[in-house]
């Protein structure tokens, strides 16, 4: 897996709507590293979900870009025209959506969805890409993954799904892994085998973005945290700073809600 | 035996206590509420014992249950009593008669879903765009048809302003005769025969009819699927297609179109239901000889036999092709077999 | 521009749906719904306008030449009788509007109340009730219309009667739908912990919170009743003869089409047409504009 880092800078854009133009993001930047898990913070309506759909190009029409660009070591990918946007996505920059059992197709058997995410980007035989599936589903630790394979969306857990989610995001090998809330609705248990999961990637040299409101994930497992806020970014540091030399008022206050850090509750 | 096969086998066990409520729903609707069928055939001088024997010899006389009993032995015998019209066992009626209507209701059907399908994932994918407001108007005002004054509208524009289509006569021209009957299948039958100018007199007249069956058929299956296919492409997992790199006509076809189909298959019984049971107004206006026309005349005959064999017919083909259906559901639909 | 380019390119997205182009229409309602509604309006007016004043007495023999085309006197022309068809399709828009809305209303109410029963008391009675519907429903239903009709005889009563006998499972299963579902809400609860009877938790409270699938259901069902009534009208079933009704008149016009007198055929289909269509908007207006699924 070969490493890459991302870095967004100065992303504004708004949503068109029948009352005009809402503007939802300004200049909304920065950068995500090889080998560390970057978090973004923020809570509901911060903007951090359509900043990583932006990243990807697949957020609502409706929604318009003013300004900015996404550097892929050093390529602009807003810039890019959609034919060679598409290769990008799912083989250099994936995504993990949250609700996993929803966001797989409930007709197809899970490993041939991963199977054809795999030949969309190499030329491959089916066989090759059903064996190639149910690697990858063994390298989520998915237990008699042949057999899974073979299966329904429905009849996974919804621990199983997301790791599922996960091996299509990770079957062809992106350089960028952007996870949205991988962990919320699941158990406290399997949220920690998840994270675990996630850390052992970036171990390996994944870029991965991790959107989350929980702070306390954030303090396990993510090196760098991005604070949003009403669709800026309020600040950007490491997760030791952040958490130990809070600059911003308003991350003082997602801590002290989040009763993670002791002394700063008022 | 597991799962997927009992629920199967509880499905199929369904249609017998069904069927047989259908079977005495129109025993005792044709029977008890439309008074004494003898009375057709009383001369009007007829006395008592005459009375007695004509009831006697259509077996009036014995009791209700009796009358029931009789009913149901003689229906698994395949015999559906006798017309008092053609003089005919209905049974035989029914199958002289069904080919004519399977012909018209499958290429019917074939161009309802044919044209309403595709129509609907066009109407979804641009969707307010002018196609999708297009098609919605369309589709609203197919629905809103009269079945038997649109086929009059046709025949008027096609048959007698343009004169390109033959007239409300039937299967053929007045007087050409049928060729041997293998199928009952003209466009089947004329072939085999090695006739194609009796196939394309076939297919000229089968034409009005079954475009008439098919505009009625493609205007719900279009807003069905449009739905259906817009709910898909604002669904999760096509979000997970697109942002792994699917390309367009993928999206709609392989992972859209996949799903939003599993209503239009449920939605297929209701049609093909429709189609088969002879579309009577289309019948009736068109000359067809179907068995919907003979649905028709035994109405307004007081034909008893043969209206009861038909509504039987008419029904237990609703319950066999609603079990199709919900049988071909749980091999579409993976989550229905869990 | 760069910034053009990358406009275009965000905005070509693969993912329809969202958009958030303005709903065309004016207020706060769709175009099928103002569509809808003016042209149901203008049947309610016609109707309401044929009892006091139509241009000739749809009666009358002879207040035309017989067979004559539409022309400046006789809009829709004459018929055989040389009776106007205008003034006929007018007044027949009374019987055709009236038995509509009867069996719309009777089929909600009766369908209603026994989804209801079904749903919340459940066990037998819900046992006997679906099943019965099932059987009913396997019958095609214009047939069944014209069977019962047949049966109890002719009569704009008995017509409504049976289309709304024919109507009903559908309310019937969207109401005990709604009941079953409901049924183990905390307000329900609520209601049997003050000490309401079980009949009043039931038509009290949790029927009058499932009237949307069923208000809903009333415009398809009404576009039904409209086809029915005039297919029954074509077939000479139910309507009493000399009554105006659009489905008789479209079969007497009927040997007109193949002999060049199409008018009269051609206007109360139009008619029938017209009523089915602005139900169906109507319905589709209503939903439009009460889906919890509306962007802003």
């Amino acid at each position: 897996m070969s490493a890459a880092s991302l870095r967004v800078e100065g992303l504004t854009g708004h949503f068109r709507t029948r009352r005009g133009e809402v503007p939802v993001l300004a200049d909304v930047g920065f950068t995500a590293r090889p080998g560390e898990v970057t978090a973004i913070v923020g809570e509901t309506g911060s903007g951090k979900s359509l900043t990583a759909l932006s990243i990807l190009r697949i957020a609502p029409p409706a929604f318009v870009v003013d300004n900015g660009c996404v550097l892929l070591d050093g390529v602009d990918l807003l810039a890019l025209p959609e034919r060679r946007m598409r290769a990008v996505r799912g083989a250099r920059v994936s995504m993990v959506f949250q609700d996993a059992r929803s966001a797989l197709n409930p007709v197809l058997p899970v490993g041939r969805q991963l199977a054809d995410v795999c030949r969309l980007h190499r030329p491959m035989s089916r066989r090759d890409a059903e064996r190639a599936a149910v690697a990858a589903l063994t390298a989520v630790q998915i237990p008699d993954a042949a057999r899974r394979a073979g299966q329904y969306p429905h009849e996974f857990s919804g621990g199983m799904a997301q790791r599922a989610l996960i091996a299509m995001a990770l079957i062809c090998e992106p350089e960028v892994v952007i996870f949205d809330e991988p962990t919320t609705g699941l158990d406290v248990t399997i949220q920690a085998e998840i994270m675990g999961l996630i850390g052992t990637l970036t171990a390996g040299g994944l870029t991965a973005l991790l959107i989350t409101h929980d702070l306390g994930v954030v303090a396990e497992t993510c090196a760098a945290v991005v604070v949003m806020r009403d669709g800026r970014v309020v600040e950007e540091a490491s997760t030791e700073d952040i958490f130990t030399r809070p600059g911003h008022p308003y991350t003082v206050q997602l801590l002290a809600a989040s009763r993670l850090v002791e002394g700063t509750a008022r | 035996m597991n799962r997927a096969t009992r629920t199967v086998l509880v499905r199929v066990a369904w249609v017998v206590p069904v069927a047989l409520g259908v079977v005495t729903v129109t025993f005792f609707v044709s029977r008890v509420l439309s008074g004494d069928p003898s009375e057709l055939f009383m001369p009007s001088d007829a006395d008592q014992q005459l009375r007695d024997q004509i009831r006697a010899s259509m077996g009036l006389d014995a009791s209700l249950p009796v009358q029931y009993w009789t009913f149901l032995v003689d229906l698994l015998h395949g015999d559906l009593g006798t017309s008092f019209t053609t003089g005919q066992p209905v049974a035989a009626d029914l199958s002289d008669r069904l080919p004519a209507t399977l012909e018209l209701g499958l290429v019917g059907v074939l161009i309802g879903l044919g044209v309403g399908i595709p129509l609907g994932v066009l109407a979804a994918i641009r969707r307010d765009g002018w196609p999708d407001f297009l098609i919605r108007g369309v589709t609203v005002g197919g629905m809103a048809l009269p079945s038997f004054w649109l086929g009059l509208i046709l025949i008027l524009l096609f048959s007698v302003t343009l004169d390109v289509l033959p007239g409300p006569v039937g299967r053929l021209p007045i007087g050409t005769p049928e060729p041997d009957r293998v199928t009952g299948f003209l466009l089947v039958d004329s072939l085999l025969a090695g006739d194609p100018g009796l196939f394309g007199q076939a297919c000229l007249h089968l034409v009005l009819p079954a475009v008439t069956l098919g505009v009625l058929i493609l205007a719900p299956v279009a807003r069905v699927t449009r739905t259906a296919m817009v709910e898909a492409l604002q669904s999760d997992y096509v979000r997970t297609a697109v942002a792994m790199g699917t390309g367009k006509a993928r999206v709609w076809f392989r992972c859209a179109l996949r799903n939003a189909l599993l209503p239009v298959v449920t939605m297929s019984g209701g049609v093909i239901g429709f189609a088969f049971s002879g579309a009577v107004l289309i019948e009736a206006v068109f000359g067809w000889p179907g068995v919907g026309q003979y649905a028709l005349s035994a109405i307004s005959r007081a034909d008893y036999p043969a209206l009861q064999g038909f509504v039987m017919y008419a029904a237990l083909l609703y319950v066999l092709v609603y079990l199709a259906v919900d049988l071909l559901y749980l091999v579409v639909d993976p989550r229905t077999r869990t | 521009m760069a910034l053009l380019d990358k406009q275009s390119s965000i905005v070509d997205t693969i993912v329809p749906g969202t958009t958030l182009r303005p709903v065309r229409g004016w207020g706060g309602g769709s175009l099928s719904l103002h569509v809808g509604t003016a042209l149901l309006g203008l049947y309610v007016l016609a109707a309401a306008v044929s009892t006091l004043w139509t241009p000739f007495d749809p009666r009358e023999v002879g207040a035309g030449e017989p067979y004559a085309p539409p022309d400046g006197t006789h809009w829709f022309g004459t018929d055989r009788l040389g009776t106007d068809v205008f003034s006929q399709v007018l007044a027949a828009t009374r019987l055709d509007l009236g038995i509509t809305v009867a069996a719309v209303a009777l089929a909600l109410t009766v369908g209603a109340f026994l989804g209801t029963v079904a749903g919340f008391y459940r066990g037998v009675a819900d046992g006997l009730i679906m099943r019965s519907l099932e059987v009913l429903q396997a019958f095609p239903t214009l047939l069944l219309a014209m069977l019962i009709v047949q049966a109890v005889g002719p009569g704009t009563w008995n017509v409504i009667a049976v289309l709304a006998f024919v109507g009903l499972p559908e309310y019937l299963r969207l109401a005990r739908a709604e009941i079953l579902s409901k049924r183990t809400w905390q307000f329900a609860e609520a209601a049997r912990l003050a000490g309401c009877r079980p009949w009043r938790v039931a038509f009290g409270h949790l029927l009058p919170n499932s009237t949307g699938p069923l208000l809903a259901y009333t415009s398809i069902n009404a576009a039904w009743v409209v086809l029915v009534t005039s297919s029954l009208g074509f077939l000479g079933v139910g309507i009493r003869p000399g009554e105006p009704e659009w489905g008789s008149m479209i079969s007497r016009g009927q040997s007109g089409i193949t002999s060049g007198e199409w008018w009269i055929s051609l206007f109360p289909g139009l008619a029938v047409l017209g009523l089915a269509a602005a139900f169906y908007l109507l319905g589709d207006g209503l939903t439009d504009a009460t889906d919890p699924r509306r962007r802003r």
